[in-house]
């Protein structure tokens, strides 16, 4: 039986890609701070953390599969209006940010 | 004490204990500037002081041991390795184990994800199948109507235009008729 339909392949992203890809889309430093928070807390996000140095890891690489978590946090940064807020919300309710 | 001081003793980077901070307190600001908070730094005491405690009572156990001769000794401390080494290995073979159930979830949910769409593909397309014949069916039903609706029109006009036929003869004989009665109308008149 042949299925029809359409897949989503996972495709690598720049930073900056994935700043513009975000609705509304962010500079490239807001980006950095959104992924900051998102390795702190999540840990489908460890690899953005540097193991040995702490602070962000800049080799680890972003794929579309990141997006949807990162425009969650987007999002509620523009209903809360802080970062902080996001982080305290990040570290009491991962799950919120993960998601189906 | 600063952070940076405070990863100093701790012997760790100070990156990483900004981020475990940061971690622990999301409402503050951290960086290696930052004060560490009391409560940390007595935690911290707390744990180097159990640190130290717990070595001083592993040896006070292990003084009875000692006492008794050198080979049985041997064979403790190599019980002890074992049983270590095998807390590892079952510990690695549980870990293995659970990636091994996840992987396994995750395919068996790709396969019965699979087989939803396979069977949902297959029931709309029964769906679609019985819909056509039917409207097919129908289709052929109205053409046949029309078919029979055109043959009546046939015979209907066919039977008309011979009753037609019919009446005209019979008005040609009514005017024979008639021009007979008015030619002998003619000849009485003479008379």
């Amino acid at each position: 039986m042949l299925i029809q339909g359409s897949c989503v392949v996972e495709e690598l992203l720049t930073r900056e890609e994935a700043a513009k890809k975000l609705e509304p889309s962010v500079g490239i430093r807001q980006f950095q701070k959104y992924l900051d928070l998102a390795s702190l807390y999540l840990p489908e996000f460890e690899d953005f953390r540097d193991e040995d140095n702490g602070g962000l890891n800049g080799r680890a690489k972003l794929t579309n599969w990141h997006l949807p978590v990162l425009q969650r946090i987007r999002s509620y940064v523009l209903t809360k209006g802080s970062l902080k807020k996001v982080a305290i919300e990040l570290k009491n309710h991962p799950e919120k940010f993960l998601g189906a | 004490m600063i952070v940076k001081e405070f990863a100093q003793a701790l012997n760790k980077v100070p990156g990483k204990v900004v981020d475990e901070l940061r971690r622990q307190y999301p409402e503050q600001k951290w960086t290696v500037d930052s004060q560490v908070p009391d409560e940390i730094l007595a935690r911290f005491r707390d744990i180097t002081n159990s640190e130290r405690l717990q070595p001083q009572q592993s040896s006070i156990a292990d003084i009875p041991e000692a006492t008794i001769t050198k080979a049985d000794e041997a064979i403790q401390q190599a019980s002890y390795k074992l049983t270590a080494a095998d807390k590892e290995t079952i510990s690695g073979a549980i870990a293995v184990q659970n990636e091994q159930s996840k992987i396994l979830g995750a395919s068996t949910g790709v396969t019965g994800a699979l087989l939803f769409m396979e069977s949902l593909i297959g029931a709309k397309g029964t769906v679609l199948d019985a819909f056509a014949e039917q409207s097919m069916l129908e289709v052929d039903n109205q053409i046949t109507e029309i078919d029979q609706s055109l043959i009546n029109l046939a015979e209907e006009a066919s039977t008309r235009l011979g009753k037609s036929i019919q009446k005209k003869e019979q008005l040609k004989a009514r005017l024979n008729l008639l021009r007979e009665r008015v030619s002998s109308m003619g000849t009485q008149i003479r008379f």
